[in-house]
């Protein structure tokens, strides 16, 4: 066992509190909808960057490569300045939605480089320009450029030019739960000697501003070069300096005066570190060296290809007791500060040797590595209690005389509190459900703990709407995602059994009794006839429709969507895999799984329509689309060729068919249902009809059309791409779908790269990129085909191309196209940089990986939010998957292969299984 | 803004004549840019001047806003820290 493993298993079973500290800063809090207080919901403007550093926030905090405890009492975070700044960087800056040309975007550069999962050791890289940061560069050359522009970037500034800039590494090691080692070390990468001032800064989240009788904490200078902070709740802290810094105080307060033009209620206020370093205002600070903010000012200069480094420590331990009596720095941070700093260094390598199979280049590793990093540092603390912001705006649902909110009026229930992996932190730093979904497959590579204990948390009575809807995401709780989350349960139960022996029961049926309440809310809200056809709005896929799908139809009517009725299909057969594996032990859960089993099918069939009306099946091409409605009784298929069209696919999971032996009635039952009614199952793959090893099918594709929609996802001229599966099919390029509606022409043409449009804030685009999370569920439905039809089904990939593949083959082909969106190719470039030559050839870059949103239609180039770990993570998945599993072992085990490891898979032995059989 | 916030509480006294009042109604507050000053409106329309002395509240003011009054909207998590309860 590794000692990162031990350290998990003591935090699991014995409650010591390895994860209490972490990343869990976000990287912007500002312009978030629970910072927003105005009357219109107009969050990006309300609390902008600019007002950042002087107005303390509500409800978390933010910082540049920092960390928290785990309720977000006391946070520390690294604070620069370059001498020529107008501002300290205390945050990451970036565009708002409406000013940039593409959405909102972070511009900065900073990667997260490594981190184990107990955050034992994490390690993120800040690089920090020696000349001035061009803040109104950026703000107007964006605002000049259109749509069909590129972004502006940093780079495109010159700002980097000459590489006169800092690479500021942090690294944090724990010597205990409590006890953390700081190390920062700044890199000049220029020609010339350059001056940083380096201002570690640790402060408080002001709780105590906002309610009456909360005693505030306070940060004291207990000695030259150690500063104690106090609070009720989290009880005494100490920060020790390495060196002679001087220590300036002030309080995170906000600065009234600037922010609402009164007199400030205390003399020293949150951005009082500006005015005293840049505005040499020497009263700006405390002298009495108290507050609750204070700062380390190291003024450091760095020779031309030099680095100095500063050390510091977090500990719940007295720098006396530390040092064993003598208090000495050169005793904290001398050799043993070195020690502890390695030893924790060779623990990550030797976890991540324990995870990353060792069949992987070295390439393959690091890509792998930097992904799992980016999933832990994505973590936030995320605090948001809507009755109490309903309150505070004068919303209260409860008060004599309210206001309408701009958004989430009906969430007043929500408490949340907690840590949670976010999208992106700077981009999306607010949780999205069903992007989590995606993430616990990814963070259960390494935190099997955490990913159980998220989605645990979704369907909480915290989070979850009593109606049963769970939440979206605060621009909109109330908005519709795909229903996923049942598919990362069951996938996590597994990977649970497998590493233990045995799954987590009460962890299973806790969420499964929730995920009932959730499918009947969907059943109830969402099925607009009661046919078993669903609607759904946009459904995570923002432009992919012909109209926006959230929004009235131009044509009136109704929008039958074949994703939505996919994705309840898919649920079906989720919750029957759960209410499956509840009935082995308990058979009350027998009569749920035969429900699933019938409600599965009505699903499935309403699909076709079978009995002439315009169903979601083109039997001429050979594909699924969304079907108009219209108010006069006429229906038409929206002819897109998109991945709404083959989500249906995804829709396929196989069933060992041992709750139908342990229980023969269910079989008696489940044949009666389908003897009186044939036409249910005419048109789908049929239920009863066994695979191999007696496996049974769920889906909604029979072999015939499902060989049809293969042909087109794996036509290179349609979905199939050198770097994975295309949200849009490239046969769009040259015929984009076109529809009239009342006078206006709607045109659905492939667009590789950034959305035209400003549908959906613009920052997103779903006709024609790869998105991983969708590429990932259509590899999963591959892998149940196979495991149903064995190495005799075999399709031509790439089609036309005369190569027959088993399913298995094309799901492992998929994901090396995804993979190979972040290796070297031939050439030694890595596609996700595209042309930005930096990235690609200079050695302090090329080697640091950033997992976008989404990628390039054709050429793989990152797209999108620059750090969705989040659930571009998911590649690291997909590359463990397919260097631990074998084809034989996927045919022997079933849906345990996915999460059974093979030892040296590609080797000449026998298969071995390592666990859970 | 003050005409904005009338018609927003013209809308709510309509619906609240179905509803249970629960709780007191709320205290909204303002600042006055112009003089520098917290201003307070009270759960019966009344503006009051908040100064920033110990016990505020205790010490508020009458203020009467005129037509040339702006004032600006301030969240109510404000509130204790300018020492107006909720």
């Amino acid at each position: 066992m590794t000692a990162e493993q031990g350290r998990l298993d003591a935090a699991r079973e014995q409650q010591v509190p390895w994860k209490k500290w972490g990343p869990y800063l976000s990287e912007r809090q500002w312009g978030t909808v629970r910072e927003d207080y105005s009357e219109g919901g107009d969050a990006w403007n309300y609390f902008s960057h600019d007002q950042a550093r002087s107005r303390a926030y509500r409800w978390g905090e933010d910082g540049l490569a920092g960390i928290s405890d785990d309720k977000q009492r006391l946070c520390f975070a690294l604070t620069l300045w370059n001498g020529k700044d107008p501002i300290l960087k205390e945050r990451l800056f970036g565009l708002t939605n409406s000013e940039s040309n593409h959405g909102e975007d972070v511009k900065e550069y900073y990667f997260y480089v490594d981190s184990t999962p107990t955050h034992s050791y994490m390690k993120c890289l800040y690089k920090y320009p020696q000349a001035a940061y061009p803040y109104s560069d950026l703000v107007e050359t964006s605002r000049r450029r259109g749509r069909q522009e590129m972004e502006y970037e940093l780079l495109d500034t010159g700002v980097f030019d000459g590489d006169r800039y800092f690479d500021v590494f942090v690294e944090y090691a724990k010597a205990s739960p409590e006890d953390m080692l700081i190390q920062i070390t700044v890199c000049n990468r220029g020609p010339e000697a350059a001056e940083l001032h380096l201002l570690p800064t640790l402060w408080f989240r002001n709780v105590w501003s906002w309610q009456t009788g909360v005693e505030k904490p306070v940060l004291f200078a207990a000695a030259e070069n150690v500063v104690t902070a106090e609070d009720r709740h989290l009880g005494v802290r100490h920060l020790i300096c390495n060196g002679s810094p001087v220590l300036c105080f002030t309080e995170n307060e906000t600065n009234t005066a600037r922010i609402f033009g009164v007199p400030n209620r205390t003399t020293y206020v949150k951005d009082s570190f500006h005015r005293y370093f840049i505005g040499a205002e020497t009263a700006a600070v405390n002298p009495e060296r108290r507050g609750t903010k204070v700062a380390a000012h190291y003024r450091l200069t760095v020779v031309p290809g030099g680095s100095e480094v500063v050390r510091l420590r977090l500990s719940d331990v007295a720098p006396t007791a530390l040092s064993g009596g003598n208090g000495k720095p050169s005793q904290l941070f001398g050799s043993a500060f070195d020690d502890l700093l390695q030893q924790r260094r060779e623990e990550a390598n030797e976890f991540y040797a324990s995870i990353i199979p060792a069949s992987l280049s070295p390439d393959e590793a690091n890509v792998m590595r930097q992904a799992l990093a980016g999933m832990m540092w994505s973590k936030q603390f995320y605090h948001y209690d809507v009755d109490k912001w309903l309150e505070e705006r004068g919303s209260d649902p409860f008060k004599e005389t309210r206001k309408q909110a701009p958004r989430n009026d009906h969430w007043h229930h929500m408490y949340n509190g907690d840590v949670i992996s976010m999208p992106d932190k700077w981009e999306y730093p607010w949780y999205a459900a069903w992007d989590l979904a995606f993430h616990v497959v990814a963070l259960t590579l390494v935190d099997p703990d955490f990913g159980k204990d998220q989605l645990k948390l979704m369907v909480r009575e915290r989070y979850m709407h009593p109606n049963g809807q769970i939440p979206a995401y605060e621009w909109n709780f109330g908005d519709v995602n795909p229903p996923v989350h049942a598919w990362s349960t069951v996938f996590t139960y597994l990977l649970d059994a497998a590493k233990k022996g045995e799954g987590d029961t009460e962890w299973l049926k806790n969420i499964f009794h929730k995920l009932l309440l959730n499918f009947t809310w969907w059943v109830n809200r969402k099925d607009r006839t009661g046919r078993n056809v669903f609607e759904g709005g946009f459904l995570g896929l923002d432009n992919i429709g012909v109209f926006d799908r959230s929004a009235p139809l131009p044509t009136g009517g109704c929008l039958e969507q074949a994703d939505g009725t996919a994705w309840m299909c898919l649920f079906c057969e989720n919750m029957l895999q759960i209410a499956n594996t509840l009935a082995l032990t308990d058979p009350d859960y027998a009569d749920l799984a035969l429900k699933f089993v019938q409600h599965f099918l009505w699903i499935a069939s309403s699909m076709d329509h079978v009995g002439g009306e315009t169903g979601m099946w083109d039997e001429e091409d050979g594909f699924y689309y969304d079907v108009l409605r219209l108010p006069d009784g006429r229906a038409q298929r929206l002819k897109v060729r998109s991945m709404v069209g083959l989500l249906p696919l995804c829709a396929a999971t196989t069933f060992d068919g041992a709750v139908l032996k342990r229980y023969p009635e269910m079989e008696e039952r489940l044949q009666a249902f389908l003897g009186a009614r044939p036409e249910i199952v005419a048109s789908i793959h049929p239920p009863g009809k066994l695979g191999v090893a007696g496996r049974r099918l769920a889906s909604i594709l029979n072999e015939s059309k499902l060989r049809r929609v293969l042909a087109k996802m794996l036509d290179e001229n349609e979905f199939l791409s050198p770097y994975g599966l295309r949200s849009l099919s490239r046969f769009h390029a040259q015929h984009p779908f076109v529809f009239h509606a009342g006078g206006q022409e709607y045109r659905v043409g492939y667009l590789p790269a950034e959305s035209d449009t400003g549908m959906f804030g613009g920052n997103s685009n779903w006709r024609g990129p790869i998105w991983m999370p969708v590429n990932a569920l259509v590899i999963r439905a591959l892998l149940q085909y196979y495991l149903y039809y064995g190495d005799d089904f075999r399709v031509e990939c790439p089609t036309g191309s005369g190569r027959l593949m088993t399913l298995y083959q094309v799901a492992a082909e998929i994901s090396r196209r995804l993979a190979s969106i972040f290796l070297k190719d031939k050439n030694g470039r890595r596609p996700v940089y595209g042309g930005t030559c930096k990235f690609q050839e200079d050695p302090y870059w090329r080697d640091l990986l950033l997992f976008y949103e989404y990628f390039h239609g054709d050429n793989g180039a990152g797209l999108g939010a620059s750090h969705q770990t989040g659930w571009t993570g998911v590649v690291a998945r997909l590359m463990h998957l397919f260097a631990t599993t074998t084809p034989e072992q996927a045919l022997q085990l079933g849906a345990k292969a996915a999460v059974i490891e093979v030892q040296n898979p590609r080797s000449s032995d026998p298969v071995r299984v390592t666990s859970g059989t | 803004m003050v005409d904005q916030e009338n018609r927003m509480i013209g809308f709510a006294e309509v619906e609240s004549q179905a509803w249970m009042i629960a709780r007191k109604a709320a205290i909204a507050l303002f600042v006055d840019r112009a003089t520098q000053q917290w201003i307070a409106r009270d759960g019966e329309g009344q503006f009051w001047i908040v100064p920033l002395v110990e016990h505020p509240w205790n010490h508020r003011q009458p203020f009467e806003p005129t037509e040339d009054t702006e004032l600006e909207p301030v969240p109510g998590h404000y509130k204790p820290m300018i020492g107006v309860p909720f």
